[in-house]
């Protein structure tokens, strides 16, 4: 394990799953607990296990940013942990590791155990399977999970949440920050080569055109830079329902979009995601594969999607470089046109450019007479210059 | 590296719908005469499996199917696959009412569109051929090389604008956009924001010919590919019925073609009206002479057979799918007699103890007798024929043959649902059931039949008792035939302005059908040969006429004997009868019987006027 060079990172965030009579008039998620009949064409469930199973998909571990269900609906919570629990098993990953979310927070207290009762007297497993760390979560706020060369920081942002009002917000307090850098210097963090921070709240803006961003985790950024100083190598949370990577300085965020919820889904025409993240060791750098539930089709990948199919992020160079040493190389091969798996082979970066890197590539290649088909931030099959009159 | 990578290029992804189809797919005589080195009309109505025969013949089709089978014979030529989208043929419909443009305009942009539709298709066909067909051939490089070089061959042909690189997908690409230019053209002329002087608005590649274009890229295809070498293509155009009139009308005319290079493979409903659009002279294609017809629907009943022998295969593939341990379907559905429903109703156990049925105490002879009781006409019937309506059992073999067979559907129908004294009967109104009446009641088309295994192979699975009753299976019957007459009810073309402001809806004319040909069955005079079919008869208005023959498009309506696929009379005095997956609605037997005028069923007594509880208001 220790000589690895790459982890995979599987991502199921933000589920909903409920009961179908939980739902109100308008369907708000795709994964209901009674689908027991359902078909692989429309259950995303179903479908990813088709998906995992057809294109042999493995990861290292599985990660899930909270909502498993849809306030708190209990039923959406065991039956969510438990599909959760079989995707891990068919990635065959070796744990399972996720944080709370708004929904999965009892804040009208209909058990009686108080907000977060519920979830801890939930499954052994449930968010780590080791119990001193799921204690000390529970008590702490956070914990740091920690398996060969991986480490995990795990933050739940909702420990704040007392009632309706309190759940609107987010936010991590300085009490917080000391207790997790007094925990972080404890560790060396040279035996760590995988360095991955988990949160369901976004640390930083995350905007789009439905809705107000009232709900960032207050402090966030102080949050994202003590991680940047412990050498953390990217901040994965949920919550936001469109999926989106940023920078803050160097660390890339990657917010997971959700899984099976339709809810700010269909109204800003995007997509459900899941997806696989190979992180390289002790960088910032990783490529980012996504599939997207279309009903009757599955998961899939296909063109013009919300979030690309494959991206990446940990590419800090220079774009007018790159693609002049492209064009550079095209020439001298001295043929018009090559397979783009080649050009990724002399130049592996390409594999890092984030969704927006990948849109000033395209400019940048253009500039040097090269197009590359279909266009970033699709995924490209040819790589050649243009053909003028 | 990542699994997504290049996975717009990998086969799993982009060819799932093929590879799917080829895992599922039987070929039954109607692909092997598709096959065939000669022009095809391939008729049927909807979900009756035409498409799936066309795309089992293109490169990626074949490629899956010789996968499961290297024996597997390869067609004489490379097919095109072009499909018609409906919401394109409503989008032109819809541009040919507007007055916003002069007509050699509007067929100009039509055929603009049909042409870039058609480049589209064949773009897609030469990188199926090129991926599938010549992979092994040239190494990798190469064929990037040569993929460039007919790019460029195509670019100056097509008159794509350039700087561009040459590949088949960025060519793809910059069609799609054209189309896209299109309708924001369509947008800007229907506002007025176009000023039209002479022509100019319309750019140049708009007057490019489909055919003289696919002549001549199929030669660069041939050149670049196949050192020069000659090759034959099958242009296969789906739906035929919902592209433009005049497309029509150019492909039909082309099945006269003896061109070397092209074929011409053409789907469509089961018959091509050309009511009041062509004079029958006209029609020079002919029959067996210049094309053969490919029927994909159950006319009669050596159709049946083969049907239920093609359902068997893809029934038993189900199952074992599903269920590897069932060998054979009628271990889930038992066999379809009528003896299973009237043990249940005689409250009979265990095995017969007679020779035959129809013997004296055995279950059929029961029916008759009670019914007999019950029904005077049924008894009038008997009496008339020289039977003991007390004894009712068969003198001998012919008798048995030319009177007992033929009455028992009948019987047992009017028995389950005859009104005495007002009241239903409705002892047991299980009827839907086994095989291989599961079979025929889908009536030809694969694509009911799949539906209905899904929803009795999630019972089977739900149950957990390996079987399925018979109850529950005609329960299911109703239910998905219930749902089957909703859908037609709600389909967008099924309403029909008769007279201004009052609409006519297909679903209710077949319910009107259906509950005529249900009266004279159960509750008329007691008749051996009843009707169960209808003919267009000369007094059914031709507004009529289009709703039924939507309602053969969409398979609700079975066209019999079919005897011209291109008419020009279209359906007028042709003899129909509504689908047997429709049956369930009306408690009718799935039985072919006589017909009678449609003018009978839906017009008042014998006046001129349709019966004004069909006709709704806006």
């Amino acid at each position: 394990m220790s000589d690895r060079s790459s982890i995979k990172l599987a991502i199921v965030s933000d589920l909903h799953c409920k009961h179908s009579r939980s739902d109100e008039t308008i369907a708000s998620t795709l994964l209901y607990t009674d689908d027991i009949a359902g078909a692989t064409s429309t259950n995303p469930y179903l479908a990813l296990k088709e998906l995992i199973k057809t294109n042999e998909l493995r990861s290292d571990i599985l990660i899930c940013p909270g909502d498993i269900t849809d306030k708190s609906d209990k039923q959406g919570l065991a039956s969510g942990w438990q599909y959760l629990e079989k995707i891990r098993e068919r990635l065959d990953a070796d744990d399972l590791l996720a944080t709370v979310g708004n929904h999965d927070v009892d804040i009208t207290n209909v058990e009686k155990l108080g907000p977060l009762g519920v979830l801890k007297r939930f499954e052994d497993n449930y968010p780590v399977k080791i119990n001193p760390i799921k204690v000390f979560y529970w008590d702490n706020d956070f914990c740091l999970y920690n398996e060969g060369d991986l480490l995990v920081f795990i933050f739940n942002s909702c420990y704040t949440h007392l009632n309706h009002q309190s759940s609107k917000l987010s936010s991590i307090d300085q009490i917080h920050l000391d207790s997790i850098a007094k925990e972080l210097k404890k560790l060396n963090m040279k035996n760590f080569k995988f360095k991955i921070a988990l949160c369901h709240h976004h640390p930083i803006n995350h905007s789009n055109i439905s809705n107000p961003d009232i709900d960032l985790i207050d402090k966030g950024e102080l949050l994202v830079k003590l991680l940047e100083d412990f050498d953390f190598q990217v901040i994965i949370h949920g919550h936001k329902h469109d999926p989106r990577l940023s920078y803050r300085n160097s660390m890339p965020i990657f917010c997971a979009g959700s899984f099976s919820s339709t809810q700010n889904v269909n109204d800003l025409r995007i997509e459900n995601t899941f997806h696989i993240i190979e992180l390289l060791a002790n960088e910032r750098k990783g490529i980012i594969e996504s599939w997207v539930f279309i009903p009757q089709k599955g998961w899939i990948t296909k063109m013009d999607t919300h979030f690309p199919c494959l991206t990446g992020f940990g590419f800090r160079g220079n774009l007018e470089t790159l693609a002049k040493e492209c064009a550079a190389w095209l020439k001298s091969k001295g043929q018009d046109i090559v397979d783009f798996k080649g050009i990724k082979e002399v130049f592996p970066d390409i594999n890092f450019l984030s969704p927006e890197d990948q849109i000033t590539f395209n400019k940048k290649l253009l500039e040097n007479d090269i197009e590359v088909t279909p266009n970033f931030p699709n995924i490209p099959k040819y790589f050649g210059f243009v053909f003028k009159r | 590296m990542s699994s997504n990578d290049n996975s717009f290029d990998s086969f799993n992804a982009r060819y799932l719908d093929f590879n799917q189809i080829a895992k599922t797919f039987i070929p039954n005589d109607q692909y092997w005469e598709l096959q065939k080195n000669n022009h095809s009309l391939i008729m049927g109505p909807r979900g009756s499996g035409k498409t799936t025969l066309l795309k089992m013949l293109t490169p990626p089709g074949i490629y899956y199917l010789r996968q499961i089978n290297p024996e597997f014979d390869v067609p004489p030529f490379y097919s095109v696959y072009i499909p018609t989208d409906i919401h394109w043929k409503k989008q032109l419909d819809h541009f040919y009412t507007q007055n916003f443009v002069d007509e050699n305009d509007r067929e100009i942009i039509s055929r603009f569109l049909v042409t870039t539709n058609i480049l589209i298709c064949l773009c897609n066909t030469f990188r199926y051929l090129i991926e599938f067909q010549f992979k092994g051939n040239h190494p990798e490089d190469n064929r990037l090389a040569l993929e460039a070089n007919l790019s460029k061959l195509l670019i100056e042909d097509w008159d794509i604008d350039a700087p561009i690189s040459p590949n088949l997908l960025s060519i793809e690409r910059t069609l799609k956009n054209r189309i896209s230019k299109c309708n924001k053209l369509i947008l800007k002329l229907k506002y007025g924001h176009v000023v039209k002087t002479g022509q100019n608005y319309i750019p140049d590649y708009y007057y490019n010919d489909y055919y003289s274009l696919l002549s001549s890229s199929c030669s660069s295809f041939e050149r670049i590919f196949c050192d020069s070498e000659e090759q034959k293509w099958a242009l296969c155009f789906d739906e035929l019925e919902i592209s433009p009139e005049w497309l029509q009308f150019e492909l039909i005319d082309k099945l006269r073609s003896v061109d070397q290079k092209f074929l011409f493979k053409l789907t469509t409903s089961p018959i091509v009206s050309m009511v009041n659009r062509i004079e029958e002279h006209k029609i020079e294609a002919r029959e067996d002479e210049d094309y053969r017809v490919i029927r994909t629907w159950n006319y009669n009943d050596s159709c049946t057979t083969k049907w239920n022998e093609f359902s068997e295969k893809l029934t038993a593939a189900k199952i074992k799918r599903a269920f590897p341990t069932i060998n054979s379907p009628i271990e889930i559905f038992s066999k379809s007699s009528y003896s299973a429903n009237l043990k249940l109703t005689f409250e009979v156990d265990g095995i017969d103890e007679f020779k035959t049925k129809y013997e004296k105490g055995a279950i059929y002879w029961k029916l008759f007798k009670e019914l007999a009781i019950i029904d005077p006409s049924f008894k009038k019937f008997l009496t008339f024929k020289n039977i003991n309506y007390l004894d009712p059992s068969p003198k001998n073999v012919a008798e048995k043959d030319a009177i007992f067979r033929k009455i028992l559907p009948v019987a047992v129908y009017r028995y389950q649902f005859l009104n005495i004294h007002g009241r239903r009967s409705r002892k047991n109104s299980s009827l839907y059931y086994g095989v291989p009446l599961i079979y025929e009641i889908c009536d030809g088309n694969p694509r009911f039949l799949m539906n209905l295994l899904d929803q009795f192979l999630t019972e089977l699975k739900l149950s957990n008792k390996g079987t399925i009753d018979i109850s529950r299976q005609s329960t299911i019957f109703k239910s998905i035939s219930k749902k089957y007459l909703e859908l037609i009810k709600a389909h967008p073309d099924s309403n029909i302005e008769l007279f201004p402001n009052r609409l006519i809806n297909l679903g209710d004319i077949i319910s009107r059908i259906g509950t005529y040909f249900n009266d004279r069955l159960i509750n008329e005079e007691f008749t051996m040969d009843p009707v169960g079919a209808f003919i267009i008869d000369p007094k059914v208005p031709l507004s009529i006429i289009n709703l039924i023959e939507l309602g053969v498009h969409l398979g609700a309506i079975i066209y019999l004997e079919p005897d011209q696929a291109i008419s020009a009379k279209g359906l007028r005095g042709k003899i129909l009868r509504l689908s047997y997956l429709l049956n369930p609605n009306f408690e009718l037997p799935k039985r072919e019987y006589k017909g009678v005028s449609l003018s009978k069923i839906l017009y008042r007594g014998n006046t001129r006027q349709i019966d004004s509880q069909l006709i709704f208001e806006l």
